[in-house]
């Protein structure tokens, strides 16, 4: 079904400009680049804009100014239906009926492939069944929602983005509310939906170590701004981590994944190493130990 | 709904509150309850039938419909099956198919249990318009006043919708402040319209604000009968779109559904039907908020399922509420004026409770 010999599609902004008010942006300007196949990774601090541009690049919002395009078109001239056909996005605390079964709310993600006198066929029964095979829900798909695990329910969620056959995968923090083992289990079939079909990945996580581990590229913003962007190894330095979150810490390497991690020592924001707790910060910049940020 | 993913212990979970474990389960309840809700409405088409200032045997008013001569039978029966009870019983079923499904609608659109066309004052837009085209041009045609009730009806929706969403949503509570706000004011300015253009004998206008059939025929029934074919099939046309929209806005936009134009054309069916139903019998209370809370407890979200079963409970719930109002008025309560209460009533006084208990055990919100 989705098994790489779709063509590959591309997602790309291009000085885009995103705000919620008009006239403050969060993000300016912004360029990305996302290739087919690839695992690309939002990180910084709360505020850096990471989950707006999410939402820009799957047509939840509406930018200000620049575009995103989607193969070479902008994507709100496209027609959502297609568009829902070649991306898909997990919001990042999605919300169903408590009635719904597994199998039900995976259903759904064929709606941008049927229409009112198409209504589910053969082919929709067979990509919802792969679907709930590749994120292991087959044998929970008559279970109701919220009978199931954080983890469960999150690989069901996955699930229906994957009944789309989307060619690009957005997941604004896939694993925030779960514990370590359902986070390790999600990172896990994320990473092998890449590999074995292709499935590009831009997703939003707080965990720096698994963002290192798990992508291709990382991108490090700073208030809407690019701080860096490449592979984890050049990105997860100690500078982008005391300007862009403002953490004092260091970088090892993980020697079982040989991917870079780090450990956080100290924070360096303006005032928290003030360990006299002075009210006078004017000049807190100037302080050893303080860095003012990007 | 769940609002949280974090750690909630499942046996708190308020899932499934039939307790049943499987979907086999669950199919066969939601048939044999289909079943059940069918045999209520012939059961309550025959008791109306039957039963008024002078009950029939089902034997006679069954050779009376089928149009066959019986001697025994003297006239006066005829007329009253015929004339009254038969497109009585008949509208009182269409009304609660328009009330309760237009319901289901809205409670679609604004995503909350209390979407009653009642509640948010949607009915009282349509009460307003309707009843200023009845009294000040009284020779309207029936479909007149029944499209400017729509067109109350669909301000009214859309009047809410504006005032109580922001960007992202709304919650009950300023729903329901903003739906009695509204029915508060739309329902002055009925009563000062009545008032200012009818001279005496306004009573049969001021059932409106209640909502009753007595004295309801035939003309009343082809009057709306076109208005709840076309938004019962709006309805079923937008249950596809509105099963996705109940995933949420972002969910729903990333699967390809067109968000707001959905959320528009479910609030026009909605007001297709209460609108409609307003024009004919006036505003009859918690249809809305009744039928669909127990159609969702027993058949779930589903609009596929929702919307058929939402017919059937709503005919069911106005031919018995108004089985009930045909009844005699105890001497004790009032001995002045009609001798029938008014099927508004009887719905306000079942959905009334409902309303408190929903706000007393916190089910405001899925």
């Amino acid at each position: 079904m989705t098994n790489g010999n779709h063509p590959a599609v591309s997602l790309r902004t291009d000085n885009l400009t995103l705000g919620y008010r008009r006239g403050v942006a969060v993000v300016q300007r912004l360029v990305l680049d996302v290739a087919q196949g690839e695992i690309v990774t939002l990180v910084g601090p709360n505020g850096s804009g990471k989950s707006t541009i999410l939402r820009a690049l799957a047509r939840l919002m509406r930018p200000q100014d620049g575009a995103v395009y989607l193969d070479g078109k902008s994507i709100h001239r496209l027609s959502t239906r297609k568009v829902a056909q070649q991306l898909a996005i997990l919001p990042q605390r999605p919300d169903a009926p408590d009635d719904l079964t597994v199998r039900e709310l995976v259903a759904r993600g064929r709606f941008a492939r049927q229409s009112w006198w198409r209504a589910s066929g053969q082919e929709d029964r067979q990509v919802v069944e792969w679907a709930l095979a590749a994120t292991g829900m087959d044998a929970l798909q008559d279970r109701f929602l919220n009978t199931l695990s954080g983890g469960e329910r999150q690989r069901g969620w996955i699930a229906l983005a994957l009944a789309q056959e989307p060619r690009i995968l957005l997941l604004d923090e896939p694993t925030t509310f779960l514990d370590i083992s359902h986070q390790l289990e999600v990172m896990d079939l994320l990473q092998t939906l890449n590999a074995d079909n292709g499935l590009s990945i831009v997703m939003v996580l707080h965990d720096l170590n698994q963002a290192a581990r798990f992508s291709h590229r990382l991108v490090a913003l700073c208030k809407g701004d690019v701080y860096a962007a490449g592979p984890p190894a050049e990105v997860m330095t100690e500078d982008m981590l005391r300007v862009v979150f403002q953490v004092q810490g260091v970088v090892g390497r993980d020697p079982h994944t040989a991917t870079p991690t780090f450990t956080p020592l100290q924070s360096v924001r303006n005032g928290s190493s003030d360990r006299d707790g002075s009210p006078d910060r004017t000049d807190s910049s100037d302080r050893p130990g303080t860095v003012s940020s990007c | 709904m769940s609002t949280t993913h974090a750690e909630v212990p499942q046996a708190q979970a308020p899932v499934n509150p039939l307790r049943l474990t499987s979907t086999q389960q669950r199919l066969a309840l939601r048939v044999a309850v289909i079943i059940l809700g069918a045999l209520i409405v012939l059961g309550g088409m025959a008791y109306n039938l039957t039963h008024g200032n002078t009950d029939d045997p089902l034997e006679d008013v069954i050779t009376i419909l089928r149009g066959e001569e019986d001697s025994e039978i003297g006239l006066a029966r005829y007329i009253i099956v015929n004339n009254q009870r038969y497109p009585r019983v008949l509208l009182a079923g269409l009304v609660g198919v328009n009330l309760a499904v237009a319901g289901v609608m809205l409670q679609g659109v604004v995503r909350s249990p209390m979407g009653d066309p009642y509640i948010l004052g949607v009915s009282a837009g349509a009460g307003l318009t309707s009843s200023y085209i009845l009294t000040k041009y009284v020779y309207a045609s029936p479909h007149t006043v029944s499209a400017a009730a729509f067109g109350g009806a669909l301000a009214g929706t859309l009047l809410v919708y504006l005032i109580a969403w922001d960007g992202s949503g709304t919650t009950t509570t300023r729903l329901v402040l903003t739906g009695v706000a509204l029915t508060t004011m739309l329902g002055i300015m009925t009563t000062s319209i009545i008032v200012m253009n009818v001279q005496g004998g306004g009573q049969i206008y001021f059932q409106r604000l209640v909502g009753g059939l007595y004295g309801k025929n035939i003309d009343d029934y082809y009057q709306l009968a076109p208005w709840t074919i076309g938004g019962l099939v709006a309805a079923l046309v937008l249950a596809r779109q509105a099963n996705i929209l109940a995933l949420g806005d972002d969910v729903a936009r990333g699967l390809g559904l067109h968000v707001e134009r959905t959320r528009f054309l479910m609030a026009v069916a909605a007001a297709i039907l209460a609108g409609s139903a307003v024009a004919v019998v006036g505003m009859i209370a918690f249809v809305g908020l009744i039928v669909p809370v127990f159609v969702r407890l027993v058949f779930g979200s589903d609009y596929r399922i929702m919307i058929p079963a939402n017919t059937i409970f709503g005919a069911a719930l106005v031919i018995w509420a108004d089985a009930l109002a045909r009844l005699h008025v105890p001497g004790w309560l009032g001995e002045a004026g009609n001798e029938f209460i008014s099927v508004g009533i009887v719905t306000g006084v079942i959905g009334g409770p409902l309303f408190l208990w929903m706000v007393r055990a916190r089910r405001m919100q899925w």
